[in-house]
């Protein structure tokens, strides 16, 4: 969230916490906050994608769902469908999410949300943390399109996505981060995502937000916006779209190597925030390029 | 008689390389970068001293924080290397580097930018500085500024600390004199401004000294993606003044 | 240096020496024709020499896209390099940028006889640094009035040669050309003046004749490049409100802008 007052674990592109292996069982903290770990594997059997292995950890719940509506670069058809849903509030203050979701060999995974993740502060002050680990393996494909994360007025969350994949491996990952609701104050949030491919770094970006980040508000870095948003798609083919366009003022396309091009734009709410997105992507082509609004949001526009 | 009190360090200080290199009269190129303040002035982001001095301060807190980092581990690198004697591997040390902050560095424009700064400041310092050839042909003829700021500096016997101040006050000196050209301002206001961000600067410049032993993918990574989206209207900009 | 072509993503392989070509700078006020006589040059002598033109711009890559759209050259032998505003330092002071361009279009382009380095337009006063060029043509032409040969400085009074441009016009702007390049030969103490109109062809082939034995001079190793001297003390208008003010230029003074 900061930069001069970064927490010691976060000074890097990745926090230390993002690399310990807390594999064990599901535990509350002592204050009473939620430490969870939840898992999403899928594996290619018999020609078709099966899911191998999901492991619901409270409030984390991945449920898988049949094919519905627009699904991006889904190719024949053949995919893993996962819906995050929380069965609780949050994350907020305290709490530790760990996600570890893992595309195997030749699989396809589809992981929406059910709704929008609000991050809430917690009674203690403390900070909230959401490490998701994606691994995809060679000939895999992860399209991941969550809902929008939202920083409600004084939490301080830590977001981290470290995305490790095979040379050969396909992505299409979509974030939206957004300051505060509806004329709320802002909440704090540090958003890390790493993407590798074959252990090289392709993207590799901390962006911090809200009153907790210094100079966060200069016209240099975030501006008086409200909503940032990413999309990142890896093709081992080649990159598409240009290499380099900027549609409008607030946002960019921008090809980082031969076979990845990373979208950013910013926005004062997230309808505005979409819509360029949306206008971006377009530049993208087809598969990846779409008439008018994308339909796969669970939030109506 | 009073004891004359004695350098605590056993190494003298470089002071005056360090200003060689920091001098923006160092005919390496960078008088024709606004890093990306023209446009922020094109697109009424930045109008006067304070929304000036916001942007200087938003931006040494995310590109001054990484390239600082990335100096300072360039030139941890390069002083092993000069160290050892061995620098067959530095080559590959520094291309690993690159690699990283190019992955930091989103805007296609702005990593060109950096690349042919880079490669400005290595053949420049290949002419000023003769006897330094062999360690600047085994960092190889082009890296990012950053990291050919760390390599030279190390070549010239600076610390860390100082390839990392050195990169800090760069990032934010750089906007501050192109305002001159670009606003109306008072050029006293520029340099308040820049007076203004020291603590801030030499602050930063100890955070990222800290990181120069560290693996390259554990060096920070702050973004600013309105400069990447600033760089990207700059080079499809007809009417412009500065090169970014 | 920032290009505005995406030419630098060549990676420069060291160890194999390109072609050292004859690096000619032209420099001169705006508006006297640096870029057209850079265009007549190359049409004279596109078929006996290999040639690149770098150009240097005031606004982004204006001076490139003329050169490109006359068509005188393969359009990627010509280069632009962006001086932010300060295209006296990128010959003088700072000439990395410059020096830069002309070693990568050497190297990729190679083997190259003449590339000509094309002065962003200035005053009378910029020249280039015998770092960056071998040899220098200054540009005037009659327009700018038939007295401004006679007011010297380094350009005028020591480049290699001084071109006096758009002699046509000589008739229109009340001009006598005969005896604006004697003022010019006196004030040049001899030194080459070659009065030029692109629409008169024998005055581009003296031109070009000129450019010919500076090279053939240049690869027998008997030319030497001369510094036409550090700028002249000089005058600039309305910056107070005494009305201008002499001054002259330092090391001390790159980021001086006009």
């Amino acid at each position: 969230m900061t930069s001069a007052s970064s927490p010691p674990e976060v000074r890097s592109g990745l926090p230390d916490f993002a690399r310990t292996d807390t594999t064990g069982p599901r535990r509350r903290t002592h204050r009473g906050s939620f430490l969870c770990h939840a898992v999403i594997a899928t594996e290619l059997r018999d020609g078709r994608t099966r899911i191998s292995r999901l492991r619901a950890d409270t409030p984390l719940s991945p449920r898988p769902t049949i094919a519905s509506g627009e699904e991006p670069y889904i190719r024949g058809g053949d995919a893993a469908r996962i819906r995050m849903s929380a069965s609780a509030a949050g994350p907020v203050g305290g709490d530790t999410y760990l996600l570890d979701i893992h595309v195997r060999e030749g699989s396809t995974l589809l992981i929406r949300d059910v709704g929008a993740t609000l991050v809430l502060p917690g009674p203690h002050g403390e900070s909230s943390r959401w490490v998701t680990r994606l691994r995809v393996e060679e000939g895999a494909t992860c399209v991941w399109v969550p809902e929008p994360v939202i920083a409600a007025a004084g939490c301080r969350h830590h977001h981290v996505i470290d995305a490790d994949l095979a040379p050969g491996a396909r992505l299409l990952y979509r974030e939206e981060l957004v300051l505060g609701r509806h004329r709320e104050e802002a909440g704090s949030l540090s958003a890390h995502l790493s993407v590798r491919r074959g252990g090289q770094a392709s993207v590799v970006q901390q962006i911090d937000l809200g009153p907790a980040a210094v100079g966060a508000g200069a016209s240099s870095v975030f501006g008086p916006n409200r909503a940032l948003g990413n999309v990142i798609v890896v093709d081992p083919d080649g990159a598409p779209g240009p290499a380099a366009a900027a549609p409008d003022a607030a946002s960019a396309v921008m090809r980082q190597d031969p076979a990845c091009v990373q979208i950013t734009a910013v926005g004062q709410d997230v309808p505005e925030l979409r819509n360029r997105l949306d206008t971006a992507m377009g530049l993208l082509g087809e598969p990846w390029a779409a008439p008018g609004p994308r339909p796969w949001s669970a939030i109506p526009r | 008689m009073p004891a004359l009190s004695s350098p605590s360090s056993a190494a003298p200080a470089r002071t005056a390389a360090l200003l060689l290199l920091g001098d923006g009269r160092l005919p390496a190129g960078g008088y024709a970068h606004s890093a990306g303040l023209e446009q922020a002035i094109a697109r009424g982001w930045v109008r006067d001293a304070p929304s000036l001095a916001e942007f200087l301060r938003g931006r040494i807190h995310t590109t001054g924080l990484v390239s600082a980092s990335f100096a300072a581990a360039a030139q941890h690198r390069t002083a092993a290397a000069l160290k050892s004697g061995d620098l067959e591997s530095l080559g590959s040390a520094l291309a690993e580097l690159d690699r990283e902050l190019v992955a930091r560095t989103p805007s296609p424009s702005l990593r060109r930018i950096a690349r042919d700064l880079g490669r400005m400041l290595l053949r420049a310092m290949r002419s000023i500085s003769p006897a330094q050839q062999p360690v600047l042909d085994a960092a190889g003829p082009v890296l990012q500024q950053p990291i050919a700021y760390g390599t030279v500096a190390a070549a010239l016997g600076l610390e860390a600390r100082d390839a990392a101040g050195l990169l800090l006050y760069e990032t934010a000196a750089t906007p501050a004199v192109a305002a001159v050209k670009l606003m109306s301002i008072d050029p006293f206001a520029t340099h308040r401004c820049l007076a203004e961000l020291a603590p801030e600067l030499d602050e930063l410049a100890e955070r990222a000294t800290a990181f120069a032993g560290a693996e390259a993918r554990d060096l920070p990574a702050h973004a600013a993606p309105l400069s990447d989206i600033a760089a990207e209207l700059h080079t499809n900009h007809d009417q412009r003044l500065f090169a970014s | 240096m920032t290009t505005t072509d995406a030419t630098t993503e060549t990676t420069p392989t060291p160890g194999t020496q390109p072609r050292r070509s004859l690096r000619l700078g032209i420099a001169g006020p705006v508006g006297t024709g640096k870029s057209s006589t850079i265009a007549s040059l190359c049409r004279a002598l596109a078929q006996e020499f290999r040639i690149g033109v770098i150009t240097n711009d005031i606004y982004t890559d204006e001076d490139a896209r003329f050169l490109r759209a006359e068509g005188v050259l393969p359009g990627d032998r010509i280069r632009a390099v962006e001086t932010g505003a300060c295209p006296h330092t990128a010959i003088r002071d700072d000439v990395t940028m410059n020096l830069l361009a002309v070693e990568d279009l050497e190297r990729d382009f190679d083997p190259l006889d003449i590339v000509m380095v094309e002065s962003g337009g200035d005053n009378l006063t910029a020249t280039f640094a015998p770092s960056l060029v071998d040899a220098q043509l200054f540009v005037l032409d009659v327009a700018g009035g038939g007295d401004v040969a006679r007011k010297g400085g380094p350009g005028i009074g020591r480049a290699d040669l001084l071109v006096i441009n758009k002699v046509d016009l000589a008739e229109h702007v009340d001009v006598d050309v005969e005896q604006m390049l004697a003022d010019a030969s006196e004030a040049r103490e001899g030194r080459a003046v070659i009065g030029v109109s692109r629409k008169r062809p024998e005055t581009v082939q003296a031109l070009a004749q000129w450019v010919r034995e500076l090279h053939t001079e240049f690869l027998g190793g008997g030319h030497t490049p001369q510094d036409p001297g550090p700028m002249a003390p000089h005058f600039h208008a309305d910056e107070s409100d005494e009305g201008g003010f002499f001054h002259s230029h330092d090391e001390n003074d790159t980021d001086h802008g006009h």
